[in-house]
């Protein structure tokens, strides 16, 4: 069912994912050329930035046209409409990264900026990723499938207030990150583990919710 | 004839809005309209067995099954249209066949290619681009093309021209020649019911107040015109609603085939139209009616 209802938001949704992706190798592009002390690496997490809101852009557009109900009215469960999204997501990011060493390559080739001396993607970079994917979908996604738009506001408000107030309180979050990362694989375990208890909530929301 | 829907105690609030405690049935066979004034509650009840809308209460059988743990199983033999269909914009007819087709295994092509030539509808039109009417028929034509057995459609008729909507209520009828299938439709003409349904549903301000086969219910309510005198006599226990304007009084009153014996001198009894009963029904009751 997950290859009939991506293949059904490509057909639908060709328009919307046009517009990112031209944007995002302009982009690209442009990093690559601007600056000559610019780190290549830098690319990827500059991308990985992007892609995770994606899937919800388009489950906002599918809600905002009216889509959304001719979705669910599909002989498809509630639950493949929630899979489709998170495997969006890592598809959308993985084509996006894989676009992102396509221009680092060409740029070594071209003798343009600078590599990373850890190499293309060291570990802290893949972390980060990961940290990305859960900030900017994982995390918004259970409240943006239960309440919208209004959702993130919900899910990043209180992220802001208590961002703050541990700064505040003089908690160095940054530092604070950095440091579990010192446990690779434990915090690999734990960012897969909160986006399995993302996607298990997002599952619920979506199936207890009226359309 | 077996129901391919059947609705018991059906209830659902949102808001200020609440649908109550609804039975319904819809044999095989047949067409069933369901009928009401706008926010009367029909797309929440169609909402409902669709599965879009949770129920408060209650239960939706479709095909014999529990329709929630039938899920998407069941929804493989329901077609649904709506009042405006939202499609894929940018398709075109025949790409929008080729997007809905991998999900319904009972897909058929030369259905789908044969209504869009019956429905004379453009092939290089994008979906967006097309009138009310075009739009309506592709979502029809997508409808039947996936073979479903119910067919829900939602105000199906209100956007259409006279013409096409005698055009859509011919259909349907071809569609219940198949004994297997049937029909449920909501609008608020109550004309196109009464030109096509076997059976209606009336709703009001979320309650059913009739139900059952279209003559029958014509043939057992009736319409009685005259002065204050009606009110005076044993009709008012017949009454279920009615008005009063300055021409006199004009009852809706059940029970419609000994009503003669009981009118008053002057007054007359007419057989209503679906709109009358949908209009009457409920009306001033407190002050026309006995309780």
């Amino acid at each position: 069912m997950l290859p009939k209802l991506l293949m059904r938001d490509l057909k639908l949704h060709w328009d919307s994912l046009v517009v990112p992706a031209l944007v995002l190798g302009i982009m690209l592009g442009a990093l690559v050329l601007a600056d000559e002390g610019f780190k290549l690496t830098g690319l990827v997490l500059e991308t990985s930035f992007l892609i995770p809101m994606l899937p919800l852009a388009l489950h906002q557009r599918e809600s905002g046209k009216g889509t959304l109900g001719d979705l669910l009215t599909l002989p498809i469960a509630r639950r493949d409409v929630v899979r489709l999204r998170y495997l969006e997501v890592l598809l959308f990011s993985a084509a996006a990264l894989a676009l992102a060493h396509v221009y680092i390559w060409i740029a070594l080739s071209l003798g343009a900026g600078h590599p990373h001396p850890l190499g293309v993607m060291d570990r802290n970079q893949v972390l980060g990723v990961g940290i990305l994917l859960i900030f900017w979908f994982a995390y918004p996604m259970p409240f943006f499938l239960r309440w919208d738009l209004k959702g993130l506001a919900f899910a990043y408000i209180p992220v802001l207030v208590g961002g703050t107030v541990l700064k505040l309180a003089g908690v160095d979050c940054h530092r604070l990150i950095l440091d579990l990362m010192e446990r690779p694989g434990l915090f690999g375990m734990g960012l897969a583990g909160l986006f399995a208890l993302s996607y298990r909530l997002s599952v619920k929301v979506f199936a207890r919710r009226d359309f | 004839m077996a129901n391919l829907l059947e609705l018991r105690g059906l209830s659902k609030s949102y808001g200020a809005f609440a649908l109550q405690d609804v039975d319904l049935d819809v044999p095989a066979g047949s067409i069933t309209g369901l009928v009401g004034a706008n926010g009367a509650g029909k797309s929440t009840l169609l909402k409902l067995v669709l599965g879009l809308l949770l129920p408060d209460a209650g239960e939706i059988r479709l095909f014999g099954e529990e329709a929630r743990s039938g899920g998407a199983r069941l929804r493989q033999r329901l077609g649904f249209v709506q009042e405006s269909p939202t499609l894929f914009p940018l398709l075109r007819v025949p790409e929008l066949g080729e997007a809905l087709r991998p999900f319904y295994s009972r897909w058929n092509d030369a259905t789908y290619r044969r209504l869009c030539d019956a429905f004379e509808l453009p092939r290089k039109t994008a979906f967006m681009k097309l009138s009310q009417g075009s739009r309506m028929k592709v979502a029809l034509a997508l409808a039947l093309s996936h073979e479903a057995d119910l067919l829900l459609l939602d105000e199906p008729t209100s956007g259409l021209d006279p013409l096409m909507r005698r055009e859509l209520l011919n259909l349907l009828l071809e569609v219940v020649q198949d004994e297997g299938r049937a029909v449920l439709f909501s609008t608020h003409i109550t004309s196109d019911l009464e030109r096509v349904a076997d059976h209606v549903a009336i709703l009001k301000a979320g309650r059913l107040v009739l139900a059952g086969a279209t003559d029958e219910l014509l043939e057992s309510w009736a319409l009685v015109k005259g002065g204050e005198e009606l009110l005076a006599g044993p009709l008012r226990d017949r009454c279920r609603g009615g008005e009063r304007t300055e021409l006199g009084l004009t009852l809706l009153c059940e029970g419609a085939p000994g009503l003669a014996s009981l009118l008053p001198a002057g007054a007359l009894q007419e057989r209503p139209s679906l709109e009358d009963l949908v209009y009457f029904h409920g009306r001033e009751t407190e002050s026309l009616c006995a309780r």
